[in-house]
């Protein structure tokens, strides 16, 4: 059994009451300043949200550059380049207005008009410049998969697909429909794809604190159902019973006495109740509670030694480990004697129940047994 | 007969515990207090048995009397009255030589009772402070973080606090940061509210 010295607490783990619960921190947490951040941290992720909100409007852009890249190869004209750069300044705007509200879960307002004017400029696109602009169907199916509601949008989705075929027939002097329905689906899921997920992120982060004031409503209303079967029937008591002694005083001051004396006896009860309940919703790990038992015991001049079990510790002690550590600390602190104590915390072979065990001198005074 | 000095700042309640000890016979008040930094002057020149001492006082507070006071005039016992909203006091209560620690609520006859054992040579200390101060946990902030959060409680900014603790206003904002996190707290003033509260500054 390894003997472990009493050590000051000061620099032991944080455990105390107001230690963040285990599991709270998650293990890739990344240094930023002086501080840590954490993938729970609200503000943290509230960062990444808002920076992979503008990763859609980002591959819009990269779009633009690419088909303003493109026309001048395929198209040698000056005219082409000046219609795409003009049609696109006509349309984007609003796939982009589309795509960003589709990313914080807002519906666009004017979705409809908007998604009209887009297939209508893109038509006109595809008249005016041919081949090239083919390209920028891939824009018209994420407005039809964002604007129209989600039973409609796969069908429109589909819709606009197939338009690719006799699109790219018509315009294209080497036609490869497969592959044109190929680039724009990929087009269109480039955007659409950063676009649902930062939704999504959205969705679980909103549903996430609806759960969280969901149980902080819940434990309000467990909290409140005990304090008023326990602590709220006895001041109910008390109330009337400082009435009665009240009404009493002027008549019986005896009888009055003895309603007071029962009342302050009630009064106390509440106020034990009150605190046992209180204690209840504090859970202080073992080790913990043991490190401060130490160094109230080395503060009061008692030398005090812990030995603990060789397969550690339980996180948590139960109702009557506790009981038997308070009851031998309360002792301790009484006693007057000048020896060293150990207090030994050691399983009992057959289960996995801890004995307590406090001793001097070989004698065993204070003990207890816990599971 | 056992002499004690009392060291209250509530005006009433101090009457009330002058009242109530004078009815015992075995004991004589030779001093009431309402100023921390009064108690060891007035000690020195009453010789009481027994001290009394409130901690939150004006001046001085009461455990830091406590301290100075077992310095002074060590056969003096002093007995800590306090609330259960505080228990890390305990341990300092217990470096601070003080011999009883009771509840502000406990009946009566408790205090006279506790009166009597200190003076007996007795540590009297309420069980229910002991369960109270286990489930505190000890504290989780270093020397200097207590120091640090002690000086941003007084609502100095960063740079006089490190001018008063010689250290760079960077390692100030280091302890403070370390303080803030190991309470759990949200901020400084959480942080100093917290640790306050259970004791630890």
């Amino acid at each position: 059994m390894p003997a472990v010295s009493a050590v000051p607490a000061t620099n032991a783990p944080w455990s105390g009451p107001a230690a963040p619960p285990a599991g709270r921190r998650l293990t890739w947490a990344v240094h930023a300043g002086a501080g840590r951040r954490t993938l729970t941290d609200s503000s943290y992720s509230d960062r990444t949200i808002r920076l992979l909100s503008a990763a859609p409007l980002a591959v819009l852009a990269a779009g633009v550059g690419v088909q303003l890249v493109l026309t001048p190869v395929y198209n040698s004209g000056a005219r082409s380049t000046l219609l795409t750069l003009a049609l696109m300044a006509c349309y984007m705007p609003m796939v982009g207005y589309l795509t960003w509200s589709a990313a914080h879960l807002r519906r666009p307002r004017g979705g409809w008009w908007m998604l009209a004017a887009t297939a209508g400029v893109i038509a006109a696109g595809l008249v005016l410049i041919g081949n090239e602009w083919q390209m920028t169907l891939a824009h018209l199916l994420v407005a039809v998969l964002i604007v129209l509601p989600r039973r409609w949008s796969v069908v429109g989705g589909c819709l606009v697909l197939a338009a690719v075929v006799p699109v790219d027939l018509l315009v294209d002097p080497a036609p490869n429909p497969l592959w044109t329905m190929l680039v724009v689906g990929q087009r269109a899921g480039a955007v659409l794809v950063p676009t649902w997920f930062v939704g999504t992120l959205r969705r679980l982060r909103a549903n996430r604190e609806t759960l969280a004031e969901q149980a902080v409503l819940r434990e309000r209303i467990r909290i409140d159902r005990e304090l008023t079967r326990t602590v709220g029937d006895s001041l109910s008591i008390i109330a009337e019973r400082g009435a009665g002694a009240a009404v009493l005083a002027g008549t019986d001051p005896e009888r009055a006495r003895q309603e007071l004396a029962v009342l302050v006896d009630g009064s106390r009860r509440a106020l034990a109740e009150a605190r046992s309940l209180i204690r209840t919703y504090q859970r202080v790990p073992l080790r913990s509670e043991l490190d401060t038992a130490v160094t109230l015991l080395s503060a009061a001049g008692v030398s005090v030694r812990l030995v603990l079990p060789d397969h550690g510790l339980p996180r948590y002690a139960d109702a009557e480990l506790r009981e038997a550590l308070r009851s031998a600390v309360d002792r301790l602190l009484r006693e007057q004697s000048e020896c060293a104590y150990v207090i030994a915390l050691q399983g009992s072979g057959s289960d996995d129940a801890l004995h307590l065990t406090v001793s001097a001198d070989g004698t065993v005074s204070v003990d207890g047994t816990a599971r | 007969m056992i002499t004690v000095l009392i060291a209250e700042d509530m005006h009433m309640i101090r009457g009330a515990l002058v009242a109530l000890l004078a009815l015992e016979d075995d004991m004589r008040v030779v001093a009431e207090l309402e100023r921390g930094d009064e108690i060891v002057a007035a000690a020195l020149r009453t010789r009481p048995d027994v001290a009394v001492v409130d901690i939150d006082l004006p001046g001085l507070d009461g455990l830091s009397a406590a301290e100075r006071l077992h310095e002074e005039l060590p056969e003096c016992r002093t007995m800590v009255l306090t609330g259960l909203s505080q228990p890390g006091n305990l341990l300092r209560a217990l470096k601070a030589h003080v011999r009883g620690f009771i509840v502000k609520d406990a009946p009566a006859q408790t205090l006279a009772d506790g009166i009597r054992r200190v003076h007996a040579g007795e540590r009297v200390i309420d069980p229910d402070l002991v369960a109270a101060a286990l489930e505190t946990g000890s504290s989780p902030l270093t020397r200097r973080e207590a120091d640090v959060l002690r000086a941003a409680e007084s609502g100095l900014p960063t740079e006089r606090i490190a001018a008063t603790l010689a250290l760079s206003p960077a390692t100030v904002r280091n302890y403070l940061s370390n303080a803030i996190s190991k309470v759990g707290a949200n901020n400084r003033i959480d942080a100093i509210r917290i640790s306050r509260n259970a004791g630890w500054l």
